[in-house]
């Protein structure tokens, strides 16, 4: 799932890498997403709302930057900041909620542990020994809390639990 | 009592094992049928009750263990088979 989601942001970084000619493509995606904070003269400024919640919606984002890409016309308009991206308001919020997760590496997750976590965030990293209980695991499933096991050899994200 | 479903902790530590025990059967409508001990500290505490029960039991029993000792497992079976008692003692009147 992380390599997924880490093969399909050096995808884009690529994509707009070529399609911006940038030195550095994040750079470019920053200005790009922050809605040009360098005010244009140009009257003409398209402003396209992007959805970046699911991979299929990176996908189609990159598609749409290689198709704009394509066209030379449509590339300058892109290299000079007339057509400009915003993100919706759907996923700012959902990155601001994916920042409150809640880690536990020893003991016992239980009810409790999810209410708080629930608060706060959205996502619960447990430790590969840390025993999830029962009701911690249906209460997760009411609250729409995720919980994500470490995987034993890296410290990286390893399965979703069900 | 009603017995469908079949809750179970083990500690690692007689004391932790007390603890858990004793948050359980406070917690909810169950029962103790069973404390297993295979060695090497680990003791495990079987207990009996409605699903709902149990579940809430072996929670709390979790949640007690947390600040004494060491947790080494925690299941919940929802009803299990008659089949389990005859090789395992975890049934109410086993």
């Amino acid at each position: 799932m992380s390599a997924d989601n880490e093969m399909l942001r050096s995808l884009v970084r690529e994509a707009l890498r070529d399609a911006l000619g940038g030195a550095s493509g994040a750079s470019d995606i920053a200005k790009a997403l922050a809605g040009n904070a360098a005010p244009t003269h140009k009257p003409a400024q398209v402003v396209e709302m992007v959805s970046l919640t699911t991979d299929s919606e990176v996908t189609s984002f990159v598609h749409r930057i290689l198709d704009l890409a394509a066209d030379a016309k449509t590339l300058s308009a892109l290299r000079s900041g007339e057509i400009v991206f915003q993100l919706t308001e759907g996923s700012k919020a959902s990155a601001a909620a994916s920042t409150g997760t809640t880690r536990v590496d020893k003991g016992a997750v239980t009810e409790s542990t999810i209410r708080k976590a629930a608060e706060s965030g959205s996502t619960v990293i447990v430790g590969r020994k840390v025993v999830v209980t029962s009701l911690a695991r249906d209460k997760a499933r009411d609250l729409g809390v995720t919980i994500v096991r470490e995987s034993q050899q890296d410290n990286q994200k390893g399965s979703v639990m069900r | 009592m009603s017995s469908n479903a079949l809750g179970l902790i083990e500690t690692k530590g007689y004391v932790a094992a007390v603890a858990a025990a004793d948050a359980m059967v406070k917690a909810a409508n169950v029962t103790i049928v069973a404390r297993e001990e295979v060695g090497d500290g680990l003791v495990a505490v079987v207990i009996v009750g409605d699903v709902g029960a149990v579940k809430a039991a072996t929670d709390a029993g979790a949640e007690a263990v947390n600040q004494v000792g060491e947790l080494v497992s925690q299941h919940v079976i929802p009803r299990p088979h008659a089949e389990l008692n005859k090789f395992f003692k975890v049934g109410e009147s086993a």
